[in-house]
């Protein structure tokens, strides 16, 4: 057989009230779902209105409300002091200038002394503080001690052997 | 969107409202041509058709909504669903075949006009094994009756595509069908 002949299609009638049959089934069918559909508009918001009330009922109730209350309070800020900062080497110098009681003035002489030492670095100066106090100390105090700075022991060294006693 | 479009679409939202005389009319504006289709796809197997053509239509009235009539005509859609049902169909009578087969122990033939049913089983296999495109070019010319120009028309392409086109339809449902 050509494909002609196989893929003609060939008239066969269909069953008697077939046709028909069918048409009365799609109808009623179309019919049926239409019905549903409005039925389904009409009940879908009943439905969503009784499902809310449900979630409303099964809900427990809420607790007693707490309320909050801000209670403004004031702290004090400790505030820092700094101490008071100790005189540097150039004030006790002049502190120990303007002393007129002179053992008093030798100890501050030989403290600026100290500390332009030890803290500047200066050594002109701490050799003229340590002069002055040299000056004014007592002979009890031209002696070396262990206390001494090099610088100190140095002078009071040359003192001695400038003069001997 | 066309004229028919929108005709097309005025009767699917009539039928969604439950219109009886919409869905009458177009029912009986489109049942022959889909009969046609079907037939023709059943390898003229009236019993196959008939089976098809119920279940087209029942599944076309429950998925009205799905209908576009800007993706394309009421006639394609129904001849979708009818593709697909005639694939089902074939699939679940090989099964029912085998498994009946599988019981006696003996290839079924059921009475004197099995030939013809063989080979009217065998155009429906072999149509429902081929491509859209080459089916579809196989419709126009068989089931529809277009010339080749009218064919070139609808599809947008010249006649000398088309009939190229023919040819390998005509081809691949030779090998899908095999020999005689």
């Amino acid at each position: 057989m050509t494909d002609d002949d196989l893929l003609t299609p060939h008239e066969v009638p269909p069953p008697p009230g077939f046709r028909e049959g069918l048409a009365d089934r799609t109808a009623r069918l179309v019919r049926t779902r239409a019905r549903f559909r409005a039925a389904g508009r009409l009940v879908l918001p009943v439905v969503g209105f009784l499902a809310g009330l449900g979630v409303a009922w099964i809900q427990p109730t809420p607790g007693p409300r707490v309320e909050y209350v801000t209670v403004e309070v004031e702290v004090p800020i400790p505030v820092a002091v700094p101490p008071p900062s100790p005189p540097s080497p150039a004030e006790l110098e002049l502190r120990a200038e303007q002393l007129t009681v002179k053992a008093e003035s030798a100890r501050v002489y030989r403290e600026a002394g100290d500390r332009y030492l030890h803290e500047w670095a200066d050594h002109r100066a701490a050799l003229r503080c340590y002069r002055n106090f040299l000056d004014m100390a007592g002979p009890g105090d031209l002696a070396a001690a262990r206390e001494d700075t090099w610088l100190l022991t140095s002078l009071k060294n040359a003192r001695e052997s400038e003069n001997p006693q | 969107m066309t004229d028919g479009a929108w005709r097309e679409r005025g009767l699917r939202d009539a039928v969604l409202r439950g219109d009886d005389r919409a869905w009458r009319a177009w029912y009986d504006a489109e049942h022959p041509g889909l009969e046609a289709y079907v037939l023709w796809r059943c390898g003229g197997l009236r019993d196959a058709a008939d089976d098809v053509l119920q279940e087209t239509w029942m599944t076309a009235v429950r998925k009205m909504r799905a209908f576009d009539p800007a993706a394309g005509s009421f006639r394609q859609w129904l001849c979708g669903i009818a593709a697909n049902v005639v694939r089902n169909y074939l699939r679940s009578r090989r099964r029912r075949t085998a498994r009946q087969e599988a019981l006696t122990g003996e290839e079924i033939r059921a009475d004197s006009a099995a030939p013809d049913r063989e080979r009217a089983e065998r155009i429906a296999a072999a149509l429902a094994a081929m491509p859209d495109r080459y089916e579809a070019v196989l419709r126009m010319k068989y089931v529809d009756r277009m010339t080749v120009a009218a064919m070139a028309a609808t599809n947008g392409e010249t006649e000398k595509a088309v009939e190229s086109l023919l040819s390998r339809a005509r081809a691949a449902f030779r090998e899908a069908y095999g020999d005689d």
